[in-house]
């Protein structure tokens, strides 16, 4: 049963409505001291062990949230020094919600293939449960926090499976800027006293500001624009929905993902859905997914992968990885 | 478009639902599956399938399969 905040009791909301309605039965929430920052170096820590990767072999730091440590500096040169990388490295913030992973991929391939770099760290982590009231059950049903690690190379990893990157579709409008968005956060009506005050009682004290989503617009925007989107994706590629193998979507909502599966015809067991043990977890969602296809060893040598994120801006945007 | 492919279609979205359960007289509010989540599920469906754009106060005035099917005929012509 879905406890409020306020220790009512409302029995309309249980687990069990929640999964019937979303396809999730797990979420994390992070401590109260941690930021997305940690998230976004355990991830990396773990990766640098599990992979072998030498940390000092780094040369280009991308970090992927919508949950910065301060309006300065760049989050990722914090991160440069949290995790001992080399000095003489490019290091950015990217925010982007939900397609967030899509543009440090086509960033990072931009540095590789251009001769820039030879290898990118790709950092995602959010927090979205910093933002989140209690009381809006429709946002704390889904969001999860959570953080994701990707290599990018020139070359490839002789122990794990690798995957080269396609040629990227992107895509944004702001008309849409208000069906998702993290209401009085920063420089554009910024939080007052009067506003916090009201919040005060709340764990989190709502700081930093709170996330509103107007469901039916984001809703409808996605089941909208998702299936042109993947035509496109497709169409660059020359692909089809028969010669692609697998689809890994931003893990947005299971109802929502499913939905779109049956609109485009995309058969259930090329489709992944992972959403019931994770949640949401913005712009880490479609590499967790992606992970946990890698550790089922679904992916094969020849495979095509299409990889799409859509959400918050609007933003969207996808490709194909070869395996 | 006629109310059998209609029917269809519309059952083809909900789970629990056997095509040939879900009848013009129908009221789709009383299926298992029926939530805020369906009802913009079915607002999607219309739009993507037939190019008609509905509200929810649109649904929300109506109760049954022919009268959604009705709604979505007289938006088209």
């Amino acid at each position: 049963m879905y406890k409020k905040y306020s220790d009512e009791v409302d029995d309309k909301v249980t687990s069990e409505t929640i999964f019937e309605q979303c396809g999730i039965r797990k979420r994390y929430i992070s401590e109260e001291n941690e930021t997305s920052k940690d998230f976004a170096n355990r991830a990396a820590e773990k990766l640098f062990k599990d992979w072998s990767i030498d940390r000092s072999e780094v040369e280009y730091l991308i970090f992927v949230s919508d949950a910065l440590e301060y309006k300065g500096p760049t989050t990722a040169c914090i991160i440069q020094d949290d995790l001992g990388l080399p000095t003489n490295i490019g290091a950015i913030d990217i925010l982007h919600g939900c397609t967030g992973w899509i543009h440090g991929l086509s960033l990072a391939k931009a540095l590789i293939s251009s001769g820039q770099v030879k290898n990118v760290l790709l950092l995602t982590a959010d927090v979205p449960n910093k933002v989140i009231h209690p009381g809006d059950v429709e946002l704390k049903s889904i969001f999860s926090d959570g953080g994701a690690a990707t290599f990018l190379s020139n070359s490839t990893s002789p122990k794990e499976q690798n995957a080269s990157l396609g040629e990227f579709t992107f895509g944004v409008d702001g008309s849409g800027q208000k069906s998702l968005w993290v209401e009085r956060s920063a420089t554009r009506e910024p939080a007052d006293i009067e506003w916090l005050k009201q919040y005060e009682h709340l764990p989190t004290k709502l700081i930093g500001g709170r996330l509103r989503m107007n469901s039916p617009k984001i809703f409808l925007f996605a089941l909208r624009k998702v299936p042109s989107l993947i035509e496109e994706i497709l169409d660059k590629h020359g692909l089809t929905i028969d010669s692609t193998d697998f689809f890994i979507l931003h893990q947005a909502n299971g109802t929502m993902l499913e939905f779109l599966r049956k609109r485009m015809k995309i058969p259930k067991e090329k489709f992944v859905i992972s959403i019931e043990n994770t949640g949401n977890t913005v712009s880490s969602s479609i590499p967790i997914a992606m992970k946990g296809e890698m550790d089922k060893k679904v992916f094969k040598p020849g495979n095509k992968v299409l990889v799409a994120g859509f959400g918050i801006g609007y933003s969207w945007g996808g490709t194909v990885l070869s395996i | 478009m006629n109310i059998e492919s209609f029917i269809e279609k519309l059952a083809a979205e909900f789970e629990e639902v056997e095509p040939d359960t879900l009848k013009p007289d129908t009221n789709f509010r009383d299926l298992d599956d029926w939530s805020s989540m369906y009802a913009l599920i079915v607002i999607a469906l219309i739009d993507t399938e037939y190019d008609v754009r509905i509200k929810g106060e649109d649904l929300s005035k109506i109760e049954t399969v022919q009268e959604l099917y009705d709604l979505v005929e007289n938006r088209k012509n």
